[in-house]
């Protein structure tokens, strides 16, 4: 019994020993004796390990079965496929007129390759050309009057307030209230209120796996067979489009700005202690926005340090922060977690310092940012932080004079460089399926650049213009790199590549305060005192027939549909018909220019159950036009037109005519008109599944590698194909 | 039938001489490294030992006075956020970091591209490299932490694997010999701590077994007449909950460090060892065994708790 015992304490202090330095060479479980760091790291790793290596034996063994039970149920992925791989790679607002000057003067070696080699033509956008309804329009392969999506914004039937267009968000409807906190009962209630369904859900039945990069309006994600990233209409952390910060010592100086909010800080000594402002706090029944303290201690030669969340950053004027992740004390251990960028602008005399809005972390996102929920996780730990906010290039922040051109620039460069880690490695990992990766700079850059190429801007002031009067230039040819390289990873004969985008671009010169001219004409009252007010609130609704909102139109205020109506149901028709007739043609009398090209009633334009949804008239503006800020988020002046002499210079929202996109191929195409809305549609065709018959869009006839055209039967568009005059009006191309 | 018995005991059997196998190479390996270490850390351990011992005692002084569950549960929970912390300044928390999300990305990639085998074989291989970058980025901080951990393992080893003899329970004592002691060996115990005979030598020499039965409660003192040298060696008996020294070891530098409490015996003397073969504490939770166990689970919860609360990646 002794010795019995003996030997099990020997045992015991020999397993100890044994297991403590063995681990060292072994790698086994014992390294939790050396302290639980080490315990937890083999733990994992081994854990790891066998994942993957059951998984990988799972994968081996049950591929023929899936493949089986898949051939069972009709799914032969791929059986009609003409091709492997369909890649779409979308440079958002791609101008046709620059990318083929820049091509003719041989700065776009790779597009100029990919045109010969295949086919390059300009897309027909939509009506109105802007980019959530575009790349709904592209998505869903159906006109607006069927995905719903008209403008960023539409407007509160019950009370005129603007609302996002694409995504309602609301809390937790249920809550469980104990003292002072409030428990939500459930998630947050997230809609999609775009409608239809996107092509790659249509492939996905079929068993053809998609991989959906930062295509616009697809927030919050769909399930389907696949994995997407969103983009547009993600919401920063506290729910907005984007809201920077600027904290700084200046007394003077607006507290609001458009897109962002200035917060007064004290300097004590050397240190300057504020907060980043968080979402609202549902879980405490006070409310209230949370709040994420931080501490800036400001040292010699334009440096500082920053302290938050137990970190310490290094800041240096001029320079970005990496994403930095931040936290928000919700109470009860509730944490919310995002990201954002510190920008030190000045540290003394004055200390000025800009934040970007607070994007959801990727890592641990608080909404859902993809399908499946993991594929942002795995972007995040493959490639690290990345941006997530939807119009994740802070365009306000330059608008507002807070940030300058290279502190912008540099903003779109890391999110282009982001996206394209992103989309290199989808189409690593997608070699049979659809590839779209949608990315944003292209439009952002034109945006507030167009300035420096216009000279009959009104923004085109000279003084820094030596610095960046190329910076459009240089972001076709970054842009025609990034072709280049995508044609590499693209290069076999199964792959069909097309390089598209949305709209093309123009300048913005003038703004057209519409609710000025309904006023003028007798179609709008406002209160005594409302000129001015944002938001329609200081518009009289009982004598009020037509309003603006938004960049794409007109309402009108139909009794019956909006709260206040006046308009009978019957005349409303000929009241939009009337108001076109007007618009049309409608002159700068300053500048002797045609102002507005075409007015389009809507409930003609657009066919399809949502149509009535859409403003009743959308303005096609002139180059040079588009609605004034002030009109879109319907704030009425005294003025018609006004100079747009914001750095946001370039715009798209006008006739559709003038803006088309581009379509590059590296394959031949024989439709002469392609369309946005033919694109959903010729994914569908190239994997060999037929189109729905609810999509507007029809297939375009797509070389096979061979340079054969396939037989015309499966509704392919060629070049003499006129069945689709109804829709390509509606479009306005 | 009999083929199924068959393979089950062949199967068994073919285990078992794997197990075994497996246990001559370690200790293979452990006498080798055995060799190669004693000359260095022998002598370093003779001085360690009473500082740690001290320490231990120290800290037990005031675990004392709680129950001894709770005194390990707190013990245990110390160290393992002193090891955390320890690791997150020691390890490369960066690479650690790289590495860790290496792995996760590689087995999400496994979920998101099921269906892509070369994706699957490429997670696979991807994930074996950042596994093996893992490892090497943590042995670092194993080796910074391996002595000190081992060091206050076997000050608690001290105290959780043998209780005291208590008064009137008989044990052995075990004394291994170096070489032939000639003459009688006399032992000698304190009057009122016990009664010791003589057992004999057990067949094939080298060792000596004497019976004892414990005596008054206390901290007694054996001593050894061999030689005309004296050898003593601590007996402890009592019924509370206190350090024992199981053995007396001679400049062996792994019997030293699992015996700490008393210093190494002379190289040069004819005794290598003495040992009381002392019953184990007997407890689910800190008692002989478990003890390791459950210090195994406290120390990695508290750091798994306060992982976040320190920012240690691992």
């Amino acid at each position: 019994m002794d010795h019995r015992m003996m030997q099990h304490n020997r045992l015991t202090w020999r397993t100890i020993i044994l297991s403590s330095i063995c681990a060292l060479m072994l790698h086994d479980h014992a390294h939790a004796y050396i302290g639980p760091g080490a315990g937890f790291a083999v733990g994992t790793t081994l854990f790891a390990f066998f994942v993957a290596f059951f998984s990988g034996l799972a994968a081996i063994f049950l591929w023929p079965i899936r493949w089986f039970f898949r051939f069972l149920r009709g799914r032969r992925a791929h059986a009609r496929a003409r091709v492997k791989r369909f890649v779409i790679l979308g440079l958002d607002g791609m101008e046709p007129t620059l990318a083929e000057k820049y091509m003719a003067e041989g700065k776009m070696p790779n597009l100029a390759r990919l045109k010969e080699k295949g086919s390059y033509l300009r897309l027909g956008t939509t009506l109105p050309p802007l980019s959530p309804v575009a790349w709904s329009t592209f998505l869903t392969g159906c006109n607006p009057g069927k995905h719903a999506i008209f403008d960023f914004l539409t407007r509160s039937k019950r009370n005129y307030l603007p609302a996002l267009s694409s995504v309602s968000i609301r809390g937790a409807s249920r809550a469980w209230k104990i003292g002072p906190y409030r428990i939500p009962l459930g998630k947050p209630d997230i809609r999609l209120l775009r409608r239809g369904k996107p092509f790659w859900n249509v492939l996905g039945q079929h068993g053809v796996f998609s991989n959906i990069i930062r295509v616009p309006i697809t927030f919050p994600p769909e399930r389907f067979r696949g994995a997407l990233l969103s983009a547009m209409c993600v919401p920063d952390l506290r729910g907005s489009q984007g809201t920077f910060s600027y904290y700084t010592t200046r007394a003077e100086g607006e507290d609001d700005y458009i897109g962002g909010e200035r917060i007064h800080v004290k300097r004590q000594s050397n240190v300057i202690r504020s907060h980043l402002i968080g979402p609202e706090n549902d879980i405490r029944r006070s409310g209230g926005p949370m709040r994420c303290p931080f501490e800036i201690i400001i040292g010699d030669s334009g440096e500082a340090i920053l302290k938050i969340n137990g970190q310490t950053h290094n800041l240096k004027k001029g320079q970005y922060t990496p994403w930095i992740r931040v936290e928000f004390k919700a109470g009860l251990g509730i944490k919310v977690r995002g990201i954002c960028e510190f920008l030190l602008l000045a540290p003394e005399p004055e200390f000025e310092l800009y934040v970007t809005p607070i994007h959801i972390d990727p890592d641990k996102p608080a909404l859902p940012v993809s399908y499946p929920s993991v594929y942002c996780t795995y972007l995040s730990k493959m490639l690290g932080s990345y941006a997530t906010l939807g119009l994740a290039e802070d365009t306000w922040g330059l608008n507002a004079r807070i940030l300058d051109d290279d502190d912008f620039l540099h903003q779109c460069l890391e999110a282009d460089t982001e996206r394209e880690k992103m989309f290199l490695d989808a189409l690593e990992k997608v070699r049979r399926g659809l590839c779209v990766c949608v990315f944003d700079g292209t439009d952002r850059i034109q945006h507030m650049f167009w300035r420096y190429i216009d000279p009959e801007h009104p923004a085109h002031d000279g003084q820094s213009q030596q610095q960046h009067r190329n910076a459009i230039e240089e972001l076709y040819l970054r842009m025609d790199d990034l072709v280049g390289r995508t044609m590499l990873a693209c290069d076999d004969q199964d792959t069909v590549l097309m390089v598209i985008s949305d709209h093309g671009f123009n300048s913005f010169r003038r703004g057209i305060d519409l609710n000025f001219w309904l006023e003028q004409n007798g179609y709008l009252k406002l209160k005594p005192d409302g000129r001015g007010k944002k938001y329609l609130v200081g518009v009289d609704w009982s004598q009020t027939k037509a309003y603006c909102l938004g960049l794409a139109g007109i309402w009108l205020n139909v009794q019956g549909r909006e709260a206040e109506g006046i308009v009978d149901p019957k005349d409303a028709d000929g009241l939009r018909d009337e108001l076109c007739e007007k618009l049309t043609g409608l002159r700068d009398e300053e500048t002797g220019t045609l102002a507005i090209s075409r007015a389009f009633n809507a409930h003609r334009t657009y066919h399809g159950p949502y149509k009535t949804e859409a403003p009743d008239i959308i303005i096609g503006y002139n180059t040079g036009y588009r609605a004034s800020w002030e009109a879109a988020i319907g704030q009425p002046t005294d003025e018609l037109f006004h100079d747009n002499t914001k750095a946001w210079s370039g715009d798209h929202c006008i006739d559709p005519k003038l803006v088309p996109g581009v379509l590059f191929c590296n394959r031949k195409i024989k439709t002469a008109k392609p369309r946005l809305m033919d694109l959903g549609p010729t994914a569908l065709a190239m994997f060999g599944v037929e189109v729905p018959s609810h999509m507007d869009g029809k297939a375009l006839a797509v070389a096979d590698a061979d340079g054969s055209f396939p037989s015309t039967g499966d509704g392919l568009r060629e070049q003499t194909d006129t069945s689709s005059t109804e829709n390509r009006e509606a479009v306005g191309v | 039938m009999e083929a199924v018995n068959w393979l089950l005991i062949n199967g068994a059997n073919a285990v078992l001489w794997l197990w075994g196998l497996v246990k001559s190479l370690l200790v293979g390996i452990f006498s080798a490294l055995d060799t190669v270490l004693n000359p260095v850390l022998s002598p370093v351990l003779a001085l360690l030992n009473p500082i740690c011992t001290t320490i231990g005692d120290a800290v037990y002084a005031v675990l004392d006075l709680l129950p001894v569950w709770l005194g390990l549960t707190i013990l245990s929970a110390l160290m393992g956020i002193v090891m955390l912390v320890a690791f997150r300044y020691v390890s490369n928390q960066a690479a650690i970091g790289r590495a860790k999300d290496d792995i996760k990305a590689n087995l999400l990639a496994l979920k998101l591209y099921k269906d892509e085998l070369r994706v699957t074989f490429q997670a696979q291989g991807r994930l074996l490299w950042a596994v093996l970058r893992l490892q090497r980025y943590i042995l670092t901080p194993v080796l910074v932490m391996l002595v000190p951990m081992l060091l206050c393992l076997t000050q608690m080893g001290i105290r959780h694997q043998w209780r005291p003899l208590h008064p009137g329970e008989q044990t052995l004592i075990r004394m291994r010999l170096a070489q032939d002691a000639g003459n009688p060996i006399q032992v000698q115990l304190e009057p009122n701590a016990g009664v010791v005979t003589e057992v004999g030598a057990v067949p094939g020499g080298g060792e000596l077994v004497w019976r004892i039965r414990g005596g008054e409660p206390g901290r007694h003192t054996l001593r050894f007449n061999t030689a005309g040298q004296v050898i003593e060696k601590e007996l402890v008996v009592g019924t509370d909950f206190q350090r024992v020294s199981a053995a007396r070891v001679g400049p062996n530098w792994t019997g030293q460090l699992f015996h700490p409490a008393e210093r190494r015996l002379p190289g040069s003397g004819p005794v290598r060892s003495i040992e009381i073969v002392y019953p184990g504490v007997d407890s689910w939770i800190y008692g002989a065994n478990w003890w390791v166990l459950y210090f195994f689970v406290i120390s990695m919860g508290a750091a798994l708790l306060l992982k976040p609360l320190f920012r240690v990646r691992f």
